[in-house]
């Protein structure tokens, strides 16, 4: 396939995937916690007005996986945004100057990816509880790392550039140089970069959740979601293939289209 | 501004006895070269001369192991033990820089406007912002582009116009000293002299000093008053370039310019070679051609020549008789 179709093949799903996510939930007659007493644990069912089925419990499952994939991609996208501020910023200060300020950032990066996540996330949990904001520090704490690092390489490379020394002999100052020179010219780069860590954080949430560390029952997320439906697997199997079909569906176009973005940029430069 | 005393008769850059190391690698050695107001001085050499080592080096950019040696000077004051901080204040506004290659200069993502206002914003805070804007059309005037260039990028400009486009944001700060790097190596030949007379202005019409560094002896010859042959990181002949041109002493010299044959469609018999120099040596203890020169005697390969005046010149050659 052709890095355009590809393009516009990921970010067509994508597009569907979260306009379900965002208005799916208000347009469902039922709501994320409602009992339907007189339908428990019915399979996918047009009659009921289940499409998805119901959980043990009686609530619908569609709306339930839709609301679960708004509050993944939700905390997703925000420990990402968080992580590229962070990471930017490290990254740059770090690409900038050299010696001890570049040393001791990396060391900082070298120390946080030693550390396992699911370790931190426990540790998250004990100070703050379970729950969203402890889901969100523990992915944001992961999400800086790798543009930190990047964002460092990168800044180097481009300090060599012609425009640079070029900008550095007219005399403008450092700090001019990497918010108006480099950091624009980073933004490709970047914004690939994001791209593929929205899937990788959407995996991680769902991990954590799985475990039960992270979002908490009435509150539905695709981790949660998937450890409902491995508890029945044998019984109501489309408890476990609903979330589980929408997060390969998710992670997937996600994937396809930040190396589809990888591809155009690399092409470009 | 503090500290920077102008003196009138203190040449804008002078450099006396300068040698550069990078590491225990010797780069430069003993250069002696002025660049007086109003004046284009032109360094040639062949690639590996030491030429862009030199540019660094006035510019406070040489690698973190370089080390300088003897008198390096802007206008008066002394810089061969300058801290970065020092050389920082003379960057953009007591040197500009033109650099090579205007398409790899620019940022492509800013437009011409934005740049020059930029500098400007940099070198003349104090003035208010209309008058920012209005210089920096004055600027881009000076080099020959109207006002509607402000808005364009980098890739919408040709070659000759970047290059325009380097020199007026290098002029932005009114330095005293205007560097140039090979401004015309990209450049047609027609694009090529209409800068190089661009270049000239500044020196002839704004009492600045131009140092120019080519491998371009047309370019040069266009351009310069006086020629500095760089070869092996030793200056080997320096004086007035119709001399230097007609007129070669150094035997070096001479081949660099017999290569460049006048265009009257005959082809030379043969063409000349002119010798590679040896690398810069710190102990160096024989002419950097002794290896090469047909001229060769004991006394080459036991002394290395220093720049003595020969016939109006500077020649670095021991089969030159000095003149008085």
């Amino acid at each position: 396939m052709s890095t355009r179709l590809r393009l516009q093949v990921a970010l067509g799903i994508l597009a569907a995937l979260v306009l379900l996510a965002v208005v799916g939930p208000w347009l469902s007659p039922w709501r994320v916690a409602d009992l339907d007493w007189d339908h428990p644990a019915i399979g996918p069912s047009l009659q009921a007005a289940h499409w998805f089925g119901t959980d043990t419990l009686g609530r619908d499952v569609l709306v339930r996986v839709l609301a679960g994939l708004r509050v993944s991609l939700a905390i997703a996208l925000i420990a990402t945004a968080v992580g590229l501020i962070i990471g930017v910023a490290t990254g740059a200060l770090a690409g900038s100057r050299s010696g001890l300020t570049d040393a001791a950032l990396m060391r900082l990066v070298d120390v946080g990816y030693a550390l396992p996540v699911v370790l931190v996330a426990l540790l998250l949990t004990v100070v703050l509880g379970r729950g969203m904001t402890t889901l969100l520090i523990a992915a944001s704490a992961v999400g800086w790392l790798s543009t930190a690092r990047m964002v460092r390489t990168e800044t180097r490379r481009l300090a060599e550039a012609p425009f640079v020394l070029a900008a550095t002999v007219m005399g403008v100052s450092r700090l001019r140089i990497v918010l108006r020179h480099v950091l624009p010219n980073l933004m490709g780069p970047v914004l690939v970069h994001a791209t593929l860590t929205v899937p990788s954080l959407v995996v991680l949430e769902s991990f954590l959740s799985f475990l039960g560390l992270g979002v908490q029952e009435p509150a539905a997320s695709l981790g949660n979601l998937l450890h409902d439906g491995a508890r029945d697997m044998e019984r109501a199997p489309w408890l476990l293939i609903a979330p589980a079909a929408l997060l390969l569906m998710v992670v997937g176009s996600l994937t396809v289209l930040g190396e589809a973005l990888r591809d155009r940029v690399d092409h470009v430069e | 501004m503090i500290g920077w005393i102008m003196s009138s008769d203190a040449p804008i850059l002078r450099l006396e006895g300068f040698s550069l190391d990078y590491g225990t690698r010797r780069i430069l050695s003993d250069l002696q070269l002025t660049v007086d107001a109003g004046e284009v001085v032109a360094v040639v050499g062949p690639s590996g001369a030491g030429k862009s080592a030199l540019l660094r080096a006035l510019l406070g950019l040489s690698p973190a192991d370089a080390r300088v040696h003897g008198t390096l000077q802007f206008a008066g004051r002394d810089y061969a033990s300058a801290e970065d901080q020092e050389f920082r204040r003379l960057r953009g506004r007591r040197i500009g820089y033109v650099p090579q290659d205007a398409q790899a200069s620019l940022p492509a993502h800013r437009r011409v406007g934005g740049l020059l206002k930029e500098v400007l914003l940099t070198h003349r805070a104090e003035r208010s912002r209309d008058d920012r804007d209005q210089l920096a059309e004055t600027l881009l005037q000076s080099v020959g582009l109207d006002a509607s260039y402000l808005s364009r990028y980098p890739h919408a400009l040709s070659g000759g116009q970047g290059q325009r486009v380097l020199v007026a944001l290098a002029l932005a700060g009114d330095p005293k000293l205007l560097l140039a790097d090979e401004p015309t190596s990209a450049l047609d030949p027609l694009a090529a002299a209409s800068l190089l007379t661009l270049l000239a202005q500044p020196a002839r019409a704004g009492g600045r000093g131009v140092l120019l560094i080519s491998h371009d002896l047309v370019a040069t010859a266009r351009l310069a008053d006086r020629i500095a042959v760089l070869a092996g990181g030793r200056l080997i002949e320096v004086g007035a370039t119709a001399q230097v041109l007609k007129h070669p002493a150094h035997p070096t010299v001479q081949a660099l310019i017999a290569a460049h044959p006048p265009l009257t469609g005959e082809r030379p018999a043969r063409w000349p070679v002119a010798p590679r120099a040896a690398p810069a040596d710190r102990e160096a203890k024989a002419c950097a051609f002794a290896h090469a020169c047909p001229k060769v005697t004991a006394r080459c390969r036991r002394e290395v020549p220093p720049l003595r005046p020969v016939e109006g010149r500077s020649v670095a050659c021991h089969h030159l008789e000095p003149s008085a």
